[in-house]
């Protein structure tokens, strides 16, 4: 198994590789995957066998698998497009898969069916994400410090989880998941000098995301953002095959002949972008396929991204008279009309001077050089946004927003609830994600209860509920009672992701495959934290001690130090858990004294900068 | 725990007033998320990276609450001691009532009739009586006058609100 990334000391090492840090970006796409690295400002796509887009399919066969676009086992299952189920259920794959689905008992999201046993998506997302990884780490010449993974904008909760799932079952510390539009942003904002206000358009294989940005000196805003999840390339060439059935009078073939009409489809797509009219053969069936039959099947599709389009200019307040430019992103906008469609709506010519299938990986490699601590020239932020709202449910099934679409993360809001039963000790809650006013409208992200509330009459008790969003945009919601006291929190996890304990047991099987061992990894992962800890601490000790402390705090401080650091020193990890702890108590009051002494400083005697 | 609001004008370095400098606003922001975004603290300590995510969260919520006039009204009520939950009765204005009876049915009547030109021609009223009454703000701000502008406040509060209606129903007939 290539679960985990395996170190390859030595190998192309260079003096230079040993004292950078080791970052890569990848895109995690529907259809096809990549890696990159960056250095300084410049980024590189690594080819993998010779190529750069590695198809992202396992095939499956009885004894094991492979990944990507290598000729497989003779017996083996090919599992493709699985970036469409991520997060997903059942009920929500709407198209016809060269594969079985079975329900999954521990988790909302279904199980593939293959000769090797039934596979999660997140299982076969992460043994995509293993061999880039790897890949990436060999030509760095060493084990990452860091990988920045690539989602689309348009992604929700449970499908981000879900991606993240899969980054730490592949064994990868994830430095950031960065929203795909906005990772093309910064390929073009720091290669091209991209400035100003721009759409991006990116139609992917599987998925498509529109999101409207302000580029200006390093920073990158998101105002806007839009798209569909399910809409990318894999419909029109479905779009086609259908054309193709209806052409020939022909059955709907199942499994791997299936497998074989998208393909021979594609292929024709293809041929399109080239050339005005293709012929194409499939059984005993021959046609000629032209650029206009092309567009009216896939008509519909564009259309509606054109909708969204619209619907994110709006939500930005801005007509497209106003922008600078419209820049297109990912592989399907190759594909004939597409192109000439954006550019009429939009009335201008669009942008696309960096490959559109390599643009999101080489944004994700500039920010993950960053992310790392590899610093150069000017300081690069990015300020993304949530692209559908958050709510808890209501009374009378309506859904009550806590958090609206395009609020920039990250961003906590708190709200207040209370008892509507005399003497009710446990609260129901329902998180939700979604535009729509009713329950069943939109996306249930999970359930949990609020239990040992205090007897009260009804409406006494106040339970206050706190959403927060992180910078990955992944969500968590606590729930406490405020008049007595008593503190109940829960933190969620959406209900489609994994359990931690599959996480766990899957982590298990994977290092018992490379013999490494749990155990050993998190004392490792305590003594790094403890380690972390003390170092920031003395440096923040030698920059405002004697400003922001007395005499006993700083002892008393010194001391938790010492401790701790004696205690990482050893083989005890509760121990080295309950020591950082304690340091943390007995920093806080000094870390929020140096931060508002930070924002002083950083507000102070800027005017006279404001004028340049 | 206190139930002080946190002054979102002095997180941001700014004076308390609603005829906020916009650029300043937005290039104070700017400068404190450089400092806390949490993607300058991702190689750190967990707690680290906590306080990080919570304060551009407080920074976050101080640039939208400033950013919207509506939003920075309350918040200046509010830290003035002025609850604008509550509304007494003489703190009505009938003529402002009827107003608002008389946009409402125009509104409905445009959405029974698909009366696309005549919901652009509502919306351009609206906005205009926002934009002066923004204008009476600042000048009841500026002469301490808050049981005025608090007055201000729920006629703003309530065109905000048609605005929105207009644009849901301009979605609706545009089809979104």
């Amino acid at each position: 198994m290539a679960l985990l990334k395996i170190a390859e000391p030595g190998q192309g090492r260079t003096r230079q590789a040993a004292r950078r840090k080791r970052a890569v970006g990848i895109d995690l796409g529907t259809t096809n995957s990549l890696v990159a690295t960056a250095e300084a400002g410049k980024a590189r796509v690594l080819e993998l066998d010779g190529a750069r887009l590695l198809p992202s399919i396992v095939h499956y066969h009885k004894t094991g698998f492979s990944v990507g676009g290598a000729t497989p086992h003779a017996e083996a299952m090919s599992v493709s497009s699985v970036k469409r189920l991520m997060g997903r259920g059942r009920e929500d794959v709407s198209h016809q898969l060269s594969y079985k689905l079975e329900d999954s008992t521990t988790s909302g999201m279904p199980r593939i069916v293959t000769p090797s046993g039934h596979v999660s998506p997140v299982q076969v997302s992460a043994e995509i994400l293993g061999v880039l990884a790897k890949h990436g780490a060999q030509v760095l010449g060493g084990d990452l410090d860091g990988v920045v993974i690539t989602v689309p904008a348009y992604f929700d909760e449970a499908q981000r989880e879900a991606t993240r799932d899969a980054a730490r079952l592949a064994g990868l510390n994830v430095l950031r998941l960065l929203s795909e539009p906005t990772a093309a942003a910064v390929a073009y904002g720091l290669d091209k000098k991209l400035q100003g206000t721009i759409i991006i358009y990116d139609l992917g294989g599987g998925t498509f995301d529109v999101s409207l940005m302000k580029l200006q000196r390093g920073v990158f805003e998101v105002i806007a953002t839009g798209g569909d999840t399910s809409l990318g390339g894999d419909d029109f060439d479905r779009a086609i095959a259908q054309w193709i059935l209806q052409q020939g009078k022909l059955q709907t073939p199942q499994g791997r002949d299936w497998a074989e009409l998208l393909a021979r489809s594609k292929a024709a797509k293809h041929k399109l972008t080239e050339q005005a009219e293709t012929t194409v053969e499939y059984q005993d069936w021959q046609g000629v396929l032209d650029r206009e039959t092309l567009l009216s099947l896939i008509r519909p599709m564009i259309l509606k991204t054109l909708k969204s389009c619209s619907r994110v200019l709006r939500d930005g307040d801005i007509t497209s008279d106003e922008l600078t430019d419209v820049v297109l992103v990912g592989g399907s906008t190759r594909t004939w009309g597409v192109r000439e469609s954006v550019r009429d709506f939009f009335g201008r010519e669009p942008l696309c001077s960096l490959d559109p299938d390599e643009v999101v990986a080489i944004g994700a490699a500039l920010q993950a050089d960053v992310l790392v601590g590899n610093k150069y020239g000017e300081e690069t932020l990015l300020l993304d946004v949530i692209p559908l709202s958050l709510g808890i449910e209501t009374m009378g099934g309506l859904m009550e927003k806590i958090i609206p679409r395009n609020t920039t993360i990250p961003v906590a809001r708190a709200q207040e609830f209370t008892t509507f039963r005399d003497g009710q000790t446990v609260m129901a809650l329902h998180v939700l994600q979604g535009e729509r006013e009713l329950v069943p409208d939109c996306r249930s992200l999970a359930r949990f209860e609020l239990k040992n509330i205090p007897a009260m009459v009804a409406g006494a008790a106040r339970i206050r509920v706190t959403f927060q969003v992180d910078a990955d945009g992944l969500l968590e919601v606590k729930a406490e009672e405020m008049v007595t006291g008593v503190h109940s929190s829960v933190v969620v996890k959406p209900s489609f992701g994994l359990l931690d304990s599959d996480i766990e047991k899957m982590l298990v099987e994977a290092r018992s495959a490379v013999e490494s061992d749990v155990k050993t990894r998190t004392l490792r992962e305590k003594q790094v934290e403890a380690e972390r800890h003390i170092e920031a601490l003395n440096a923040a000790l030698a920059a405002d001690a004697d400003t922001l402390l007395d005499e006993a705090e700083k002892t008393a401080l010194q001391e938790a130090m010492n401790t701790l650091a004696e205690a990482a020193g050893g083989n005890d990890g509760d121990l080295i858990e309950r020591l950082t702890h304690q340091l943390n108590q007995v920093s806080q009051e000094f870390a929020a004294r140096r931060m508002d002494a930070g924002i002083r400083k950083a507000l102070a005697g800027h005017a006279i900068d404001e004028l340049d | 725990m206190n139930n002080k609001p946190t002054d979102y004008f002095a997180l941001l370095g700014l004076p308390q007033v609603f005829d906020l400098d916009s650029a300043q606003l937005e290039s104070n922001y700017r400068k404190l998320q450089v400092l806390w975004h949490p993607d300058r603290f991702v190689s750190e300590s967990d707690n680290k990276r906590r306080q990080a995510v919570q304060q551009t969260s407080l920074i976050n919520d101080a640039f939208t609450t400033l950013k919207s006039p509506l939003n920075r009204l309350q918040h200046l009520l509010e830290l003035n001691g002025i609850d604008t939950a509550v509304l007494k009765q003489e703190e009505l204005d009938g003529n402002f009532l009827f107003q608002q009876m008389e946009w409402r049915e125009t509104l409905q009547k445009c959405g029974v009739e698909n009366n696309e030109p005549g919901l652009q021609a509502l919306d351009t009223e609206v906005r205009s009586t926002l934009s002066q009454e923004q204008k009476a703000c600042v000048d009841s701000l500026g002469s301490g006058d808050y049981s005025k502008a608090k007055m201000l406040f729920h006629r703003l509060q309530f065109l905000y609100k048609l605005t929105q209606e207009i644009r849901a129903l301009e979605d609706r007939l545009l089809e979104y």
